[in-house]
């Protein structure tokens, strides 16, 4: 699972090449293929759903939405959500700012980071921390804490990107110049001048978090199990016994990707990007 | 605040790079806890039997089962990363040159990209799967592919599982060095009087070649450090090396913590390359941004 952002199309649009008109039946087929290919899962999603017997009956959703550990499970799933966005934002957040403001040659280093996921995947991540804090001193196998601290070295690169196209756009330096000169204490910098110019970015950056926390399955299953039941948890878990509760899970899962991903476009629409 | 400040104040103008590596130290910390130093450890580990050092869990790695594993792994990832790779190109090339602009595709290429795992399996189960829906169709009218010995947990199933975000997140990946992509790099061509085999065998292909690399490297270093998909797909009845490390760590017959690091650790090699290949690339993919 990896998060890419829709990148929004270079403001100055040079004239691109045109593709000859010949082509038009290979190019059209082309994208209907991407999108027949991308929703024809989905539709066995939603068929599967709502078939009981032959006929169609939305009595799956009822009593899947009427489990109350579902609520305990996606409940599990958000909070770990918001603890992991509270930590690796704002610690990506302040090390950036701080990285622009006092350590430059640190920042080639930081990028490094974005490429971190590709390297130590979920399941190396797991195999690593399993063993390391299920040993008395740092028992902390099955804790939402281990869950966290994991979640927020895997999100780094998420936070990274949004936070440093922001502060690209910003001209941190001369900002925080200006409001030295204006006497204004260093948190009093950070919290009312830089924050509210990476804002954009820290939003967009915890809605990608918050997502990839929703749906991560290999850490959970690895560092918590069954002792803090996410909700990827309890859709694979579901499988087995109410197949067709879990067909609404996965359907539920898709639907907040959409929203996700739809609100990180109308925030990316809002704030113009001004750099590249 | 004011005259009790004073001596603090000196002694960070004094020693400036004592206050910024404080202001580093919050992020060193929990990248060596929770990502540095399990990861030597596991290095460590992986280098331990019971009777100390050893590299008996590297010898176990590479006969039987988990050779096979290792090497179908990287099959399916290397397969996948082309057939996402080649698809999701030319389908950037037509988005951004073509007639169909706009945001819906990206966008849904970003939740096709972005969703996977668990949920994505059973989509897929509900659709090629005994019962699945196309299965169905396909069945009625008159092709049943289970006879024909078909199943959706089998690798095949699993790279037509894995294209479902191989193939969006190559577009995504592409689509910037299509848009950018300028006009006049064809018409330079066209008015020295290249042919459109010429143009693309010299320009275009060229130019978008980098990308191209670098796009499949992450795509196959995205399949091969998967496990949420193809373990919720088919469990035991794949043989990858996410699916062996899982069953040493978490099952009950299985249980080999020490096997489980060496393969962690060679996953760590081979996804090291991936990305170095992907840096390269990508460095070379920048000449022609801006």
């Amino acid at each position: 699972m990896t998060l890419v952002a829709p990148t929004a199309p270079p403001s100055v649009s040079s004239p691109r090449p045109r593709l000859q008109s010949g082509l038009w039946f290979w190019q059209l087929a082309l994208v209907l293929g991407l999108v027949a290919y991308l929703l024809i899962p989905i539709v066995g999603l939603i068929r599967f759903s709502v078939r009981s017997g032959g006929e169609l009956t939305l009595q799956f959703y009822q009593e899947a939405f009427a489990d109350p550990d579902f609520y305990r499970f996606l409940g599990n799933s958000l909070w770990a959500g918001l603890c992991t966005i509270l930590l690796t934002l704002s610690l990506t957040t302040f090390t950036l700012y701080w990285a622009y403001l006092r350590a430059r040659w640190l920042l080639p280093l930081l990028e490094l980071i974005s490429l971190l996921p590709f390297v130590v995947p979920a399941v190396t991540l797991g195999v690593a921390l399993i063993q390391v804090f299920s040993t008395p001193p740092l028992a902390l196998t099955g804790t939402p804490l281990l869950l966290v601290g994991a979640y927020a070295v895997v999100t780094l690169p998420f936070a990274y990107r949004a936070v440093e196209n922001s502060l690209q756009g910003a001209n941190v330096l001369t900002l925080t110049e200006a409001a030295e000169s204006l006497g204004a204490s260093w948190w009093r910098i950070f919290l009312e001048v830089i924050l509210p110019c990476v804002w954009p970015g820290v939003i967009s950056g915890g809605l990608l978090v918050l997502s990839y926390v929703l749906g991560e399955f290999t850490l959970a299953l690895f560092l918590v199990g069954s002792s803090y039941q996410t909700f990827p948890l309890y859709i694979s878990q579901l499988f087995s016994y109410q197949p067709q509760y879990s067909m609404v899970m996965s359907l539920l899962s898709f639907v907040i990707t959409w929203l996700v991903a739809w609100l990180l476009v109308v925030i990316t629409r809002r704030v113009p990007n001004s750099m590249q | 605040m004011t005259p009790t400040a004073k001596p603090i104040v000196s002694f960070w103008v004094r020693y400036p790079w004592v206050a910024t590596a404080l202001g580093l130290v919050p992020m060193f910390l929990g990248l060596l806890g929770f990502l540095v130093l399990p990861v030597i450890l596991m290095v460590i580990g992986s280098f331990q039997a019971e009777q100390g050092w050893s590299l008996s869990n590297y010898l176990a790695t590479w006969r039987g089962e988990y050779l096979r594993a290792l090497l179908t792994t990287v099959q399916i990832s290397l397969f996948t990363a082309v057939l996402g790779g080649v698809l999701g190109t030319l389908t950037a090339i037509v988005l951004a040159w073509g007639p169909f602009q706009g945001s819906f595709l990206p966008t849904l290429a970003s939740v096709a990209a972005n969703w996977g795992g668990v949920p994505l399996a059973f989509a897929v189960i509900a659709t090629i799967g005994n019962a699945g829906w196309i299965t169905e169709l396909l069945s009625n009218l008159g092709w049943d592919i289970y006879a024909q010995g078909f199943t959706v947990y089998s690798n095949l199933g699993l790279i037509l599982t894995y294209t479902y975000f191989q193939w969006p997140l190559m577009l995504l990946l592409m689509l910037p060095a299509a848009q950018r992509f300028r006009v006049s790099w064809r018409e330079a061509a066209e008015s020295l009087g290249a042919t459109r085999w010429q143009f693309w065998r010299w320009v275009g292909i060229p130019i978008l070649l980098p990308s191209m690399i670098g796009g499949a490297a992450l795509l196959f270093a995205n399949a091969f450090g998967a496990q949420a998909t193809a373990f919720a797909l088919a469990g035991g009845a794949l043989n990858l090396v996410t699916i062996k490390i899982t069953f040493l760590l978490k099952g009950q017959t299985d249980f080999n913590p020490g096997l489980a690091n060496a393969l962690s650790v060679e996953m760590t090699v081979v996804l090291g390359l991936a990305v170095v290949v992907y840096q390269i690339a990508n460095q070379r993919a920048r000449r022609w941004m801006n």
